[in-house]
């Protein structure tokens, strides 16, 4: 029991990473777009306030995944260690590169360089993990890790990564909607948000549906209840695409196609938990056998669990403190005249 | 099983990780509290000179606060990447403090750091104070953690093992291990002690090409009024590490002390081992000393064991020990004599005057960083062969991996790590050449009552004097001598 619920705070951890740092991860894909320099920059201005707090939560995800399911994480890492060490390093250039960046006076070339491309292989990266995972890892005696170094990369998991960069820039968009108070930004990108919702759709339907054909062994859909969830899932991600559509159309609801596309990411790692259960490492690690005794977990839920809920209030009172301030009546207009 | 090549290339992996992490903590903690003093005296004050303080060290702590955040999520997935076997297997007890390190204290700082460094003219000076206060609170609560993590892996209790798995049997005895209290202590006085003498060091350069007057000399005032009161008790609990690791790790302090025979007493100043061989080729001595330091026997008589006395698997590598408590133990020692130094100084008023000494402490500056990392070579590498002491041994720890991946990620590292510590250091440098905002164009936000008006240096002074007890004494002398 205690071993779901914080199987559950890792998919909560899942969540908020995806949403909050694949929206600045999203930037600085969507900088690529851009052959303006004063607009990347404007794009790295939104990043640089947020980036190491949005930044943090990947490590709820690691640091959750190990205490609490320490089997898991000693095979999985090792499994696709290419994956995440070029994710790593990306990060890393990345933060560099903000911090440089935000204390020059131009846009620096190489720098920009490093924030784009890193923004672009981190988010890559992670996708093929999530690939890999779903695809299945199979493990030795003892629960370890004894394949070979890119067994993790396949077809499917190239797929998922593609996917999960379409994801983050349609994140970076709808963020850009509703953080930005620059006019002519908030045009282009809302465009741009046009375009990506069908795309980041497709290939996330694309990645569910090749899911049975290439997915692990261990992962079964036929179980009544499991249909149902599914479906449900799959219901809430397709209305919050459209209204991230219909939003990004829209000169007002500022707020909703980002929104939107977090509900979508909760239902989209619902969807995989749902898939899952009760496996955590398909194909035959389960999310019993790879759980810490109870003398952990349930340290970790009285220690660690009422933090959550006050980690994410003071989250989103700095987020909401550090909004940028709107030009109230004026943005509007001028992308009016912009758009004409 | 894996490679030795293997395990070899990820314990130089984690080493240089390690120790890349490790330098900016090492100055941004201490950092942190020094920037909650300043913030704190310039509200009750309303003296612009601590707000200029205040904001000239938050632009370097921002960028080190940051490095030190990426670097660290390297460390924490390495555990997992690299050692494989060892997360599976402390998981439920490292893996778990970890988790109560990111839970309490990561978040604390990642979600008031934003506040905190740019929350100027949107929240009130009272939020902010509470943004820094919160930053400080988590930069210490993390050291906590960190330590009570790292010092069970030293002088593991409180456990059951189960297939190999350590799982927690009572938490109180897994956190409060035998090392932990000495070790947090030293650590928590080493942070303060490293970002004092950094702000002391570039507080020395400007004092010593007398610019910035108002701000170098306070700065320089405080910073070495508090390494006088810290130093020595540094030492002091520095002794208490030893006399711990003496009970409970015996390897690592017979290791760190040099001998391979057991006839010593004296102190190896200095020694070229011939580990192949079980004999020291070159040894600098002073007489009796060991024997004072370590048993505190004051006949100078009690000898040293002697490396002999451990089995030969289970001996730690001599070079990183030994020279790693040197370069802390001399480091600490240089420092102390310093703050003496400069307690002398400010007595007979001479500390914002005396070139040589200025000019010593300003090429002194990062000993403090340097003291750290090398006191984490000697606790690391002396508790070698073992990566939990005594119960798991370092290379049954290691993941499966190629050799060819070991490679391509250490060999990234290394360059990374070089090219992100020459745009640190190009941008500490460039601060400082930079300077503090003049006062004068500084905005202060209008809360601020007439009296902190810039330019009246007595006011400055003399209102300074409402300062918390500890600055009071801390500052002593300065004060009166900042007066015009």
């Amino acid at each position: 029991m205690s071993a779901d619920i914080w199987f559950a705070v890792v998919a909560l951890g899942l969540v908020l990473y995806v949403t909050l740092d694949g929206y600045d991860l999203g930037m600085g894909i969507l900088a690529l777009s851009q052959r303006d320099d004063a607009r990347r920059r404007s794009l790295l201005d939104l990043v640089a306030p947020v980036w190491d707090g949005n930044e943090s939560w990947i490590l709820l995800i690691a640091v959750g995944l190990w205490g609490g399911f320490p089997a898991a994480t000693g095979a999985l890492l090792p499994a696709v260690y290419p994956a995440v060490i070029v994710m790593l390093f990306s990060l890393i250039g990345r933060g560099v590169s903000i911090e440089m960046i935000s204390n020059a006076d131009r846009w620096p070339k190489a720098w920009g360089r490093v924030f784009m491309v890193g923004s672009l292989l981190a988010a890559f990266a992670q996708g093929t993990v999530i690939g890999a995972v779903v695809g299945g890892i199979p493990l030795g005696a003892g629960s370890r890790f004894t394949g070979g170094t890119f067994d993790f990369l396949s077809g499917y998991s190239v797929l998922t990564g593609l996917a999960t960069v379409a994801l983050y820039a349609l994140a970076g968009a709808a963020a850009v909607k509703m953080r930005s108070d620059d006019a002519a930004l908030r045009v282009v990108f809302a465009r741009w948000g046009r375009a990506l919702t069908p795309a980041a759709a497709a290939l996330v339907i694309l990645a569910a549906a090749l899911q049975p054909a290439t997915g692990a062994s261990g992962l079964t859909i036929g179980q009544p209840l499991r249909i149902a969830l599914l479906t449900w899932a799959g219901l809430v991600a397709a209305v919050m695409f459209v209204s991230a559509w219909w939003s990004f159309g829209r000169e007002d609801h500022d707020n909703l196609a980002f929104v939107a596309v977090a509900i979508a990411v909760a239902a989209g790692v619902a969807g995989v938990a749902v898939l899952f259960y009760p496996l955590i490492l398909p194909p035959d690690l389960t999310i019993a056998r790879a759980a810490s005794p109870s003398s952990s977990l349930d340290f970790l839920l009285g220690g660690f669990g009422p933090f959550i809920p006050l980690v994410i209030a003071y989250n989103a009172y700095a987020f909401w403190v550090l909004r940028p301030r709107r030009r109230a009546a004026a943005a509007p207009a001028q992308a009016k005249e912009r758009s004409a | 099983m894996s490679s030795p090549t293997v395990l070899e290339l990820s314990r130089w992996q984690f080493a240089v990780t390690a120790a890349f992490h490790m330098s900016f903590p090492a100055i941004t903690v201490g950092l942190s509290v020094f920037l909650c003093i300043n913030y704190a005296l310039y509200l009750r004050t309303r003296d612009p000179v601590y707000l200029q303080i205040y904001r000239f060290w938050r632009k370097i702590f921002a960028v080190g606060f940051a490095l030190g955040v990426v670097a660290g999520i390297v460390l924490t997935f390495e555990f997992g990447l690299n050692w494989g076997v060892y997360a599976h297997d402390v998981g439920p007890i490292i893996g778990v403090i970890i988790g109560m390190e990111v839970a309490t204290a990561f978040f604390l700082e990642a979600g008031f750091i934003g506040i905190m460094l740019y929350g100027e003219g949107r929240v009130s000076d009272k939020v902010t104070m509470i943004a820094n206060v919160m930053v400080a609170l988590g930069t210490l609560l993390s050291t906590t953690w960190i330590l009570a993590a790292n010092s069970w892996m030293q002088t593991p209790t409180g456990f059951v093992r189960v297939n190999g798995q350590f799982q927690p049997k009572d938490w109180m005895s897994v956190l409060f291990n035998p090392s932990f209290p000495h070790r947090i202590l030293h650590m928590l006085f080493a942070v303060l002690i490293a970002a004092t003498w950094l702000i002391a060091g570039i507080s020395a350069y400007y004092l010593a090409r007398g610019r910035y007057r108002p701000f170098s000399r306070r700065s320089f005032s405080i910073a070495m009024g508090l390494l006088a009161i810290l130093l020595p008790w540094q030492l002091f609990i520095g002794d208490n590490v030893a006399s711990t690791m003496f009970q409970y790790q015996p390897a690592k302090l017979i290791t760190l002390e040099g001998n391979y025979n057991s006839r010593n007493s004296g102190y190896n100043v200095l020694v070229i081992p011939e580990p192949w061989a079980d004999k020291d080729l070159f040894q600098i001595t002073i007489p009796n000393l060991s024997a004072l330091l370590g048993p505190h026997d004051l006949s100078g008589q009690a000898t040293t064991p002697g490396i002999d006395t451990i089995p030969a698997d289970d001996r730690p590598n001599i070079y990183a020990v030994f020279y790693g408590f040197r370069v802390m133990f001399y480091s600490a020692l240089v420092m102390f004599a310093t703050a003496l130094v400069g307690l002398y100084l400010r007595l007979r008023r001479k500390l914002y005057t005396s070139r040589r000494f200025l000019r010593w402490v300003t090429w002194t500056t990062p000993i403090g960083v340097l003291a750290i990392i090398g006191g984490w070579i000697t606790a690391e590498a002396g508790r070698q062969p073992w990566v939990v002491y005594g119960q798991l041994r370092t290379g049954s720890a290691v993941s499966h991996l190629a050799s060819g991946s070991m490679i391509f990620s250490l060999a990234g590292f290394v360059c990374l790590y070089l090219a992100m510590l020459t745009v640190w250091i190009a941008y500490v440098v460039r601060q400082v050449m930079r300077g503090p905002d003049p006062i004068e164009t500084m905005d202060i936000q209008p809360s601020n009552p007439p009296g902190g008006d810039p330019a009246s240096q007595e006011q400055t002074a003399g209102s300074s004097a409402t300062a918390p007890a500890v600055m009071t004494s801390a500052m002593g002398s300065g004060m009166s001598e900042a007066r015009p």
